[in-house]
């Protein structure tokens, strides 16, 4: 039979029947199906046994316990630890942003040299460690020709960073500006033997000025968790939270009250509220100074005065005074919103509340907070770190006013984007050997010469010791989770390594004995572990265990050391010279007529650390779209200066300008903008470079009479309409 | 379909206090990290970031200086009724389950976008990309909840998948898994939210904190008029905070005020 | 008038479609699956029998629940390296446990009869009580590891279960058959 036309087209009708009969269709279908599902540019899953690995968080100063989730070896998740007394089972949007941040874009992959064009090239170790040395060496034995700036302020990594310097004959050791260089010049002439602690936890009253508490403001954190504590839900709250300061940032949007003072003003509105306290016959018995304090602020501020300049009325100053007066244990929290930059005039006036209203170390107050001993050989002490002024150190430099040191070490700081007035402030690091220690391509290490890349907190072992504006002494460790993902070296052993070979004797051959021996001295100290009972639950009656058993075993896997001991303070200093002489003068400045409101959210990064890819969707329509970004002014502020909600707006203060888009927010201040600082990256990675400007471009460093302390956080700007 | 018509013996819910939200935003990020979310470069790009949950800012609406600002954290709120299940063509969308959460599986979803559109929450996203991790980033990828491919739509499930942890740890410590104790699942956001404003738990057990809390007379649900019975409530002793969870006009007032 | 024609035997067209139709069913029964499906062998064989009679190990011993409720499935090399970190035999495939794998580190890539896609979650919990054969293949009871039959087009191993038969299951024992049961 021959194969016809016909008898083919039989064939494969029969085929086709036949294939019914089959699975091949059916399955085809669905296994096409099944094959959509995975494409291969689609991460899979990888499976795992999920396990926990307690740490401490260094993103920001806060020191919160991290717990970090792992899904076989591979970190997944930070979580909260419920046994850090600084975090208590909560987080920050920046802490919760922790892992992803390994593999942040922004990564610096291995040591790096810059070469002659500008740009940065991958060399070897060896390379990188003998260029630092030799930079080391020529400045060597002549004083303050090698200069430090640390962004760490917790951190024993100072100790062996000041250590190095003082074997060098420099004492040009600096912090990142911040609170505790404030409080230094107020009252570091009584305290040295540590700093002052708010006993957030046992006060039925807390007020704070300026203070962002509840975003950024100290271990933010745990105040966070004092305020939802004291705030049971669904129940009336046991503490009342006001908000002395200039919007309705986090704090002044969930404090039960709010009152709006400009930046700079609060210490204004401390001593009118120290006027009624005064005059209802309330005194300081073991301050020296009292009685010209007492002189001073009933002579100067009162009702009219502080009505006049601060623009609240009599009666709501009065009202927060009784306020105060009523509560059994208020506490009154000193600051500015940007944990930076405030006067001695702010911090000593607001403090000064405290010490009327009760005695220091009382529950429910104001505590001493002793200072952990130093281990490394010749460490600068802590008490003399907080007091050095790196914003005067570099104006002076570029006044010419003192030498330039030849060689800059900047350790986990970013300074070269976050000194106000930094374009100005940057100049510093002209024709200078600038060292970068840092995790990430900062505007700090695009800028250096050389590049010392650090391992990420996750990869490390580093230490977090009493955060500013903590409660309590607390001690804890960071450990490594994950292997270090490229090529990378912890700093302290980078410089305990040259230390040896510049033939200077630090006592220690890596980091991590530091850390075993900063451990062990805690032992000097009558200390426990925060395991079953808290640090302020013992000054309200609860006993705990001595810390018992290896110390350093405990503590290097997640265990926090604390002491209840607090210092006999026999005297007290309110710094009524400091405040007489640093009172902000009462002519407005015609030149520069808004104040400026800056804010930092954890939101937003950190002081060295850029807005994570994670906390990128948190911003709202009306804080970044697209590369610009949004400062706030009220609607009457806005019409004065002809602008309105979206238009394009220029800050210009007296060292730099920004541009932004205007949005109109009911929550900030007559004539005051309120703007982030955190953005107008330029290195960093995509996901935060190019978006926004940097806003402390515009403020401004002013000198403060009296304390010589550089201040910038009531900096002002003009502002007008850009086209 | 009437199945979502179904009584639940346990109906899992969150109630929120907006007088303790501080609007940090934790959540949102704890949220990204635990369900897989994809960071995107350009978030103010509203088409391409997703945000399961969403902290809204709240304004009472008045002039400088008797202004006010809540923070109003939107997760999913699994409703009792809800109008993205009837209008999903393939039942990719559902409310079948003990507990009362409403399922998403991203492997039946065709992509149509109905329950979008239908949703009055706007808690419903859709993938108009393939999501991208920068490079690496794709290892901190929790093996508990699949990742999205572009064409489909996602949303929050209260972490479900925690859900079914808790379950397992019950059977397997030889307890009863329909009856976790409070406290045994708990959705991340929930977790970690510093100052403890959201309470979770089974809103039909009145052994559970938010059994009570949901009866609050400051407690009310997000557009409860349209009788989509959500299980998610809010709390605030604010009366302007209370008024805007729906549309009141100026004559009305909110019910257990 | 039209014109009558001759129509076709019918064997003409009967044969040319039986040829067809048998022809299309020995594909679609026999040659579609060589083509689907790949075989492959297990990178080592593991002999469950002797582990079982000889050395009186449990099941569990390796394939256990964590006490976080979550099962371990396949044990790692640690678990093999508590007896075998060094080869106690000279039988090729633990010599090459030994050195191929545990002494490098890399964990052996075995492959799983019953993987399940990315979107489903198992709970090994819940199915405690179930017969482990009921969804798996009955390795414990022999010394070979049956051939791994891979799906060409979709990755997926031959065995992995469908969800027609999850739910099936469910259905029969009243079991919950909601989506977001089985889906992640």
């Amino acid at each position: 039979m021959a194969l016809d036309r016909r008898s083919f087209l039989t064939f494969v009708a029969g085929g086709a029947v036949g294939t019914l009969f089959t699975p091949v269709i059916w399955k085809s279908i669905d296994d096409t199906a099944i094959w959509t599902q995975n494409w291969s540019w689609i991460p899979r899953l990888e499976h795992g046994p999920k396990a926990y690995a307690a740490t401490t968080c260094k993103l920001c100063p806060a020191g919160c316990g991290l717990n970090i989730r792992t899904a076989g070896d591979r970190p997944v998740v930070a979580e909260g630890r419920t046994d850090h007394p600084l975090s208590q089972g909560g987080i920050c949007p920046l802490g919760a942003a922790a892992v992803q941040m390994l593999y942040s874009p922004a990564r610096i992959k291995g040591p790096m040299k810059k070469q002659a064009d500008g740009t940065h090239q991958l060399v070897s170790w060896e390379e990188a460690e003998a260029l630092l040395l030799e930079k080391l060496n020529e400045a060597k034995g002549q004083g303050g020709n090698v200069a430090c700036i640390s962004g760490d302020e917790n951190s024993t990594m100072n100790e062996v960073l000041s250590g190095l310097l003082a074997q060098m004959d420099s004492n040009r050791f600096f912090l990142m500006p911040g609170e505790s260089l404030t409080a230094s010049k107020a009252f570091g002439s009584w305290l040295k033997q540590g700093v002052l602690g708010y006993d957030l936890e046992n006060a039925d009253l807390v007020m704070a000025f300026g203070a962002d508490l509840l975003d950024s403001w100290g271990t933010a954190v745990r105040n966070k968790k004092a305020f939802g504590a004291a705030h049971p839900i669904g129940e009336q709250a046991t503490t009342e939270y006001v908000y002395v300061g200039p919007m309705q940032n986090t704090t002044g949007a969930v404090a039960d009250k709010w009152v709006s003072v400009a930046p700079g003003l609060e210490g204004v509105l401390a001593l009118g509220i120290a006027y009624h306290l005064l005059q209802s016959g309330m005194i300081v018995p073991e301050a020296l100074d009292f009685s010209s304090y007492r002189s001073f602020v009933l002579s100067r501020y009162t009702p009219e005065y502080v009505s006049k300049v601060t623009g609240l009325s009599s009666e709501q100053v009065a009202e927060l005074a009784v306020k105060l007066r009523r509560a059994n244990r208020p506490v009154v929290v000193p600051g500015s919103a940007i944990s930076q930059g405030n006067g001695v005039f702010s911090l000593a006036a607001v403090m000064s509340l405290n010490f009327l209203l009760h005695p220091v170390n009382s529950p429910g107050g104001i505590f001493v907070l002793p200072d952990l001993p130093t281990v490394v050989s010749e460490a600068m002490e802590p008490s003399i770190i907080r007091g050095n002024d790196l914003v005067s150190f570099v104006q002076k430099i570029t006044a010419g006013k003192t030498d330039r040191p030849s060689v800059f070490l900047v350790y986990e700081a970013n300074p070269v984007h976050g000194l106000p007035q930094a374009e100005a402030m940057s100049k510093v690091f002209d024709d200078t050997f600038l060292a970068s220690f840092s995790t990430f391509y900062d505007e700090t290490a695009a800028r250096a010469d050389l590049i010392l890349p650090t391992p990420y907190f996750l990869e490390r072992w580093d230490d977090v010791q009493t955060p500013h504006g903590a409660g309590f002494v607390s001690y804890s460790v960071t450990r490594p989770v994950i292997k270090p993902l490229f090529d990378v070296k912890p700093a302290g052993d980078v410089v305990l390594g040259v230390a040896e070979k510049l033939g200077l004797d630090l006592g220690f051959s890596s980091f991590e004995k530091v850390l075993e021996a900063k451990t062990a001295a805690l032992a000097e100290m009558d200390g426990f572990l925060t395991d079953k009972v808290q640090p302020w639950q013992v000054r309200t009656g609860a006993s705990p265990a001595p810390a018992a058993g290896n110390q350093w075993r405990n503590i290097s896997r997640g265990a926090v050391w604390t002491t209840a001991v607090t210092p006999f303070v026999p005297a007290v200093l309110l710094a009524a010279r400091e405040l007489s002489q640093a009172a902000p003068p009462d002519v407005d400045d015609w030149a520069y007529p808004v104040r400026l409101a800056s804010i930092t959210s954890r939101a937003h990064g950190s002081r060295h650390i850029a807005i994570p890819p994670f906390c990128l969707p948190l911003l709202g329509e009306e804080e970044l779209q697209g590369k610009t970004f949004y400062v706030r002014m009220n609607s009457t502020t806005a019409r004065n200066y002809g602008l309105k909600a979206n238009d394009r707006v220029k800050l210009v203060g007296p060292g730099g300008e920004c541009v932004a888009r205007v949005r109109i927010f009911e929550g900030v201040g007559l004539n005051v903008v309120a703007a982030p600082l955190g953005f107008g990256h330029t290195a960093w990675d995509e996901f935060s470079r190019g978006k926004g400007d940097n806003i402390y471009n515009v403020l401004t460093v002013r000198t403060e009479p009296g304390s010589d302390l550089s201040v910038w956080a009531d900096s002002r700007v003009r502002i007008a309409k850009a086209y | 379909m009437v199945l979502y018509l179904k009584e639940f013996k346990i109906k899992w819910g969150m109630v929120i206090d907006l007088d303790k939200c501080t609007g940090c935003g934790a959540c949102m990020v704890a949220c990204q990290a635990e369900n897989n979310i994809a960071p995107v470069v350009d978030a103010s790009d509203k088409r391409r970031s997703m945000t399961w949950l969403l902290v809204y800012q709240l304004s009472n609406q008045k002039l400088y200086p008797d202004h006010d600002v809540a923070y109003l954290p939107r997760p999913c709120q699994q409703c009792g009724h809800p109008n993205c299940v009837p209008v999903c063509p393939v039942i990719a969308t559902d409310k079948n389950e003990e507990g009362g959460i409403v399922s998403q599986v991203n492997a039946r979803c065709i992509g149509c976008r109905y329950c979008i559109a239908a949703c009055p929450y706007h808690a419903r996203y859709f993938n108009w990309h393939d999501p991208v991790w920068p490079e690496g980033m794709e290892k901190t990828l929790t093996p508990d909840v699949s990742t999205r491919p572009r064409g489909v739509v996602e949303k929050c499930l209260f972490c479900h998948h925690r859900y079914m942890q808790a379950r397992d740890k019950a059977r397997v410590e030889g307890r009863d898994p329909n009856a976790l104790a409070e406290g045994d699942y708990i959705p991340a956001c929930v977790e970690v939210c510093p100052t403890g404003a959201i309470a979770f738990g089974d809103l039909m057990n009145p052994n559970h904190k938010v059994h009570q809390l949901s009866k609050s007379p400051h407690a009310f649900r997000l557009l409860e008029r349209l009788g989509t019975d959500p299980q998610v409530y809010y709390l605030s002793r604010r009366e302007w905070v209370r008024r805007q969870g729906d549309n009141i006009l100026e004559h009305e007032t909110v019910e257990g005020v | 008038m039209e014109e009558k024609k001759e129509g076709p035997s019918k064997g003409a067209v009967v044969v040319p479609f039986l040829v067809g139709f048998v022809a299309a069913i020995a594909f679609g029964w026999w040659g579609f699956p060589q083509l689907l499906y790949s075989s492959k062998s297990q990178p080592l064989n593991f002999t469950h029998l002797n582990h079982v009679q000889d050395y009186g190990i449990d099941c569990e011993d390796c394939h256990y629940f964590r006490p976080d409720g979550s099962y371990a499935g396949l044990p790692s090399n640690e678990k093999c390296a508590e007896c075998h970190s060094m080869a106690m035999t000279s039988d090729p495939d633990e010599i090459k446990f030994v050195e191929e794998y545990y002494e490098k580190g890399v964990e052996v890539p075995w492959l799983v009869y019953q993987y399940q896609p990315d979107n489903v979650s198992f709970s090994h919990a819940a199915h405690k009580d179930e017969d482990c054969t009921a969804c798996h293949p009955d390795v414990g009871s022999t010394n070979e590891l049956p051939p791994y039959y891979e799906n060409r087009l979709t990755k997926y191993s031959k065995e992995t279960m469908k969800m027609k038969e999850c739910e099936r299951c469910h259905a029969k024992e009243g079991a919950s058959n909601a989506c977001q049961v089985c889906h992640k």
